[in-house]
């Protein structure tokens, strides 16, 4: 059953002045099992940003329809939104997008308040899912006094503590040193393996290597994707450099 | 590297940082020339020429305390425009400027913004004095008209220099500041992460003692004489406590929030309580000098105005007439006294002769007036020491005969003796039911009346009240007086007045009493010595010559607008000037949170957050900690209030109405104009944010 579905997503960014046009998304199709985690590599300026955004709803598309859970979000109200975004989505960022006024804890349970929990049920969530992620002794500390890769952890903790339908995740291991990259995608293999969607945008090979498939995006437009089948992890490692090699020089004879 | 180019960077630093060096222009510019007019006052001639005393002796005070504030200002904003461009200095270093280019461009930036704000705020004191001048004018009520446009060079420097050289202390501190760090610690300073604020538990102590304890002088205070000193030390101890509180108190009782879970974890307390703990300490210092201010403005300027709005009534309470002449030569006989008020009446005939005006009516007062302390439902003659006068209330009584009171209104008047008729025995601190308790007498209270033809007003700085006895019981009382040991108090003051009115113009009135002024000082006492040298040949002259006082309403108008026409000018002017400091504070913190802001802000809407929900949530913050300051300064004047009252009440100037409208008028008005600000600022800060 796929939980998520784009069908031919276009956007088109028009400058401030009117004049220039820029294709960001060219009618993009693709979809998403439950319990799948997917990859999307693109280098800058593909596309990849924009189409997560659009995904989060941060974003509006020029045409077509993103349907998750059978709901197509970009007919969500715009009162609607927050809401939606809280419990469905979960989020993972390059920079974390920790509050610095929050101690970790604090901004683990942020969506947990924002949805009207109460205090108690609010703290058997965190411990568990704090225990799991490592961090349980970082709890009352503030982003700015512990490491990138603990803070990315405890980003990961506030993105799956409302159980969302699907997490999204913008370069996660973007500013992280090699140990941390490699601490936090184990975290999401983990998190996979027990059944949580996720969607991840990279240009990490590495990172990708790790997920079950990889889509390239380029230009705007869904290039190429490859599956994992029964593939070990360094030979879809090389998979994906294959593919991006096709992907740089093949589009170079495109042109 | 060429100067050319350092002074080029240096000036469009300025440009492209506009938003953050204006302000800071504007209010040097304007304290500047503030400082001019206020120095500039003291040294005119044409002030100082005509009659008016108080204002430039007033200033001699009032400036020094200017011009800390002044510098506390700069230096304020300074810290602020250099906390905001740090990292633009670490950008320069990293991209290949050493820091002795740096501190050039410092040089050139400090240089171009500072001329510029002195020069024209030099030029806009020569223009506002001329303003100053005609509002000073008016306030002091005099005629002289200032049309001639008089620049005081000295002054204009001595002013231009003062805050130049602020500005030169502010740049080696900043030079300083910047040597000290590395690059990337300058391009980073701003983002530096901040510690949650700790609980200083002994600040918040040392702010609740002595906010507590000013509190506590202010509202227990009863005693006029021993409130002026105490008011101050007041002042001082709540300014200390305001500090205090705004630091450790708020922090602490977000802190206590925090910790009630039930209320933190909530969709609408949570990112308020952890944003204002944020703000707080950043804040505090910032939010505590905006109260204090605020609490000066108010009270500053309720009090002057009020005072000034009743000049005019103040005259007709204390001078009904237009000339009263009062002889109190205490160590002269009753006979010799009543012969010194003839001759000044003979004086009086003859100018009003001379001068062609008319007398329109005269009357001769005679009473007796007796210093007293009341202790503990007691009169004693003995004023003691001035501990007793601390505690106890010294107490102003004035005696009149029931022969005199008949002959002064009028009507029919029966006492008997050992009794007495009793007017204005009322006040907060004596108290007697149904007799008048001296030490070794007492007088039974046979009724009250609500008139009493000799006028108190003047000695409102007392407890005041007035008897009416026989011609025995004074005697009585006389002699109760003269036990007393203490030398100034030991005879009973005999009050014999004479009180004229004049048909004639003000002018005509004014010189009338002019003339008689000096022919009295002149004759009349002169005689009165001579008399005292041949009543007692030891006699004090210095004491003598002092108690033959004419006076006069013009002359007292003349000096009663002359005080406080002057608090009033400059009340208007520092009231103006905080005013303006307070807005440059907040329009500074507005801005300098608004920065900080916009990060959180998208945060916020990225983890769920709708843009109403974050937006309402940072607007309770900025209300919280917008109105904070003058909420504690409402507290703060209300607490003050009955102190400044009673102060008020025993200069004898004050009306309870009338203070307390202005009070409520002034507080309105700031109000206004601070949510005024308010909105001004905020949109600066939501453009930022967005």
């Amino acid at each position: 059953m796929s939980i998520l579905e784009v069908n031919n997503l276009g956007k088109i960014y028009t400058s401030r002045l009117g004049g220039n046009k820029v294709e960001a998304l060219k009618s993009v199709s693709f979809s998403v099992e439950k319990g799948e985690y997917v990859a999307i590599m693109g280098e800058s300026g593909s596309g990849k940003t924009t189409m997560l955004n659009i995904l989060a709803a941060l974003d509006r598309a020029t045409s077509g329809q993103v349907m998750l859970e059978g709901n197509e979000i970009t007919k969500i109200k715009e009162s609607k939104l927050a809401e939606f975004r809280r419990n469905k989505l979960g989020f993972v960022f390059q920079d974390f997008n920790l509050l610095d006024t929050f101690t970790l804890k604090d901004n683990i349970l942020l969506p947990l308040v924002l949805n009207g929990k109460s205090a108690k049920n609010i703290d058997e969530n965190l411990e568990e899912i704090a225990g799991k992620l490592g961090i349980k002794e970082l709890l009352n500390k503030y982003p700015y006094e512990v490491s990138g890769g603990q803070r990315q952890r405890a980003a990961v903790a506030r993105a799956v503590i409302t159980d969302p339908t699907i997490i999204l995740a913008d370069e996660p291991t973007g500013a992280l040193d090699s140990k941390s990259t490699d601490e936090l995608l184990d975290m999401f293999e983990t998190l996979n393996a027990s059944g949580q969607t996720i969607l991840m945008v990279t240009h990490s090979t590495k990172a990708a290597s790790r997920a079950g498939r990889v889509m390239f995006i380029k230009d705007g437009e869904l290039f190429h994707q490859i599956y994992r089948g029964n593939s070990t992890n360094d030979e879809m490692y090389r998979k994906i450099t294959d593919s991006l090699t096709v992907l740089l020089t093949g589009g170079d004879n495109n042109e | 590297m060429s100067k050319k180019m350092f002074v080029k960077l240096a000036f469009e630093n300025i440009k492209k940082n506009a938003r953050l060096y204006v302000p800071q222009m504007i209010i040097t510019a304007v304290m500047t020339a503030a400082l001019y007019i206020l120095t500039a006052i003291t040294i005119d001639e044409r002030i100082s020429g005509s009659g008016a005393s108080v204002l430039p002796i007033a200033l001699k005070y009032a400036n020094p305390v200017y011009i800390g504030i002044s510098v506390i200002v700069i230096l304020y904003t300074n810290s602020f425009l250099m906390k905001q461009r740090k990292s633009e200095y670490g950008l320069y270093n990293v991209l290949g400027l050493g820091k002795k280019h740096i501190t050039f461009i410092m040089f050139f930036e400090m240089a171009f913004s500072a001329s510029a704000s002195i020069l024209s705020g030099g030029v806009l004191g020569l223009i506002l004095y001329k303003l100053a001048t005609l509002f000073l004018s008016y306030v002091l009520r005099v005629n002289t008209v200032y049309s001639e446009m008089k620049i005081f060079w000295g002054m204009l420097l001595v002013s231009m220099l003062t805050f130049a050289g602020v500005y030169v202390f502010t740049f080696i501190c900043n030079v300083i500041s910047i040597l000290r760090l590395k690059p990337l610690q300058l391009v980073e300073s701003k983002k530096k992460g901040e510690r949650e604020p700790k609980v200083k538990a002994l600040l918040l102590i040392e702010g609740l003692i002595t906010l507590g304890a000013g509190y506590y002088i202010a509202l227990t205070t009863k005693h006029s004489i021993t409130a002026v000193s105490l008011f101050f030390f007041a002042v001082v101890l709540v300014i200390v406590g305001t500090y205090s509180l705004f630091t450790a108190g708020t922090i602490f009782i977000l802190k206590m929030l925090k910790k009630n879970t039930n209320f933190y974890y909530n969709k609408k307390h949570m990112t308020a309580v952890s944003g204002l703990l944020y703000r707080m300490k950043q804040n505090a210092v910032g939010l505590a000098s905006i109260c204090i201010l605020s609490t000066m403005v108010i009270i500053m300027v309720s009090v002057s105005s009020s005072l000034f709005a009743r000049v005019d009534s103040v005259i007709e309470e204390q001078m009904p007439n237009d000339m009263e002449a009062s002889i109190t030569y205490g160590d002269l006989s009753e006979e010799k006294n009543l012969e010194v008020r003839k001759i000044i009446e003979e004086v009086v005939e003859e100018e009003a002769k001379k001068q062609g005006v008319e007398i329109a009516y005269k009357q001769e007062r005679n009473a007796y007036a007796m210093a007293v302390l009341y202790k503990e439902g007691v009169i004693y003659s003995d004023l003691m020491d001035y501990n007793a006068l601390k505690e106890n209330s010294p107490i102003q009584l004035f005696c009149i005969t029931d022969q005199e009171y008949e002959r002064l209104t009028g009507k029919n008047c029966k006492v008997a003796d050992d009794s007495a008729i009793v007017y204005g025995l009322k006040t907060n601190n004596i108290k007697f039911d149904d007799e008048i308790v001296f030490s070794d007498l007492k007088l039974k209270i046979e009724k009250t009346i609500e008139e009493y033809p000799i006028p108190m007003e003047a000695y409102k700085f007392f407890d005041c009240f007035g008897i009416i006895v026989t011609q025995k019981t004074m005697d009585d009382l006389e002699a109760f007086q003269l036990k007393s040991t203490d030398e100034m108090t030991n005879e009973m003051d005999h009050v014999h007045d004479v009180v004229f009115n004049f048909k004639g113009s003000e002018s005509q009135k004014l010189k009338l009493s002019q003339a008689v002024e000096k022919r009295v000082d002149k004759i009349v006492n002169k005689k009165a010595k001579a008399y005292a040298k041949a009543n007692n040949p030891k006699g004090h002259e210095n004491e003598i010559s002092r108690r033959g006082m004419v006076s006069y309403k013009a002359g007292l108008r003349e000096s009663l607008y002359d005080t406080y026409g002057s608090l009033m000018f400059i009340a208007v002017i520092l009231g103006m000037i905080f005013l303006m400091v307070t807005v440059i504070i907040i329009y500074y913190k507005q801005i300098s949170e608004g920065y900080e802001d916009r990060g959180r802000f998208q945060i916020m809407q990225k983890v769920g957050m709708s843009e109403r929900e974050v937006k309402d949530s940072i607007k309770t913050q900025v209300l919280i900690v917008f109105f904070l300051p003058v909420a504690v300064a409402a507290v703060h004047v209300l607490v003050a209030y009955p102190l400044i009252e009673s102060l008020l009440m025993m200069l004898g100037l004050a009306d309870k109405a009338i203070t307390r409208c202005y009070t409520v008028g002034t507080y309105g008005i700031f109000f206004v104009v601070y949510v005024g600000i308010y909105l001004f600022t905020s949109k600066v800060y939501y453009k930022l944010v967005r």
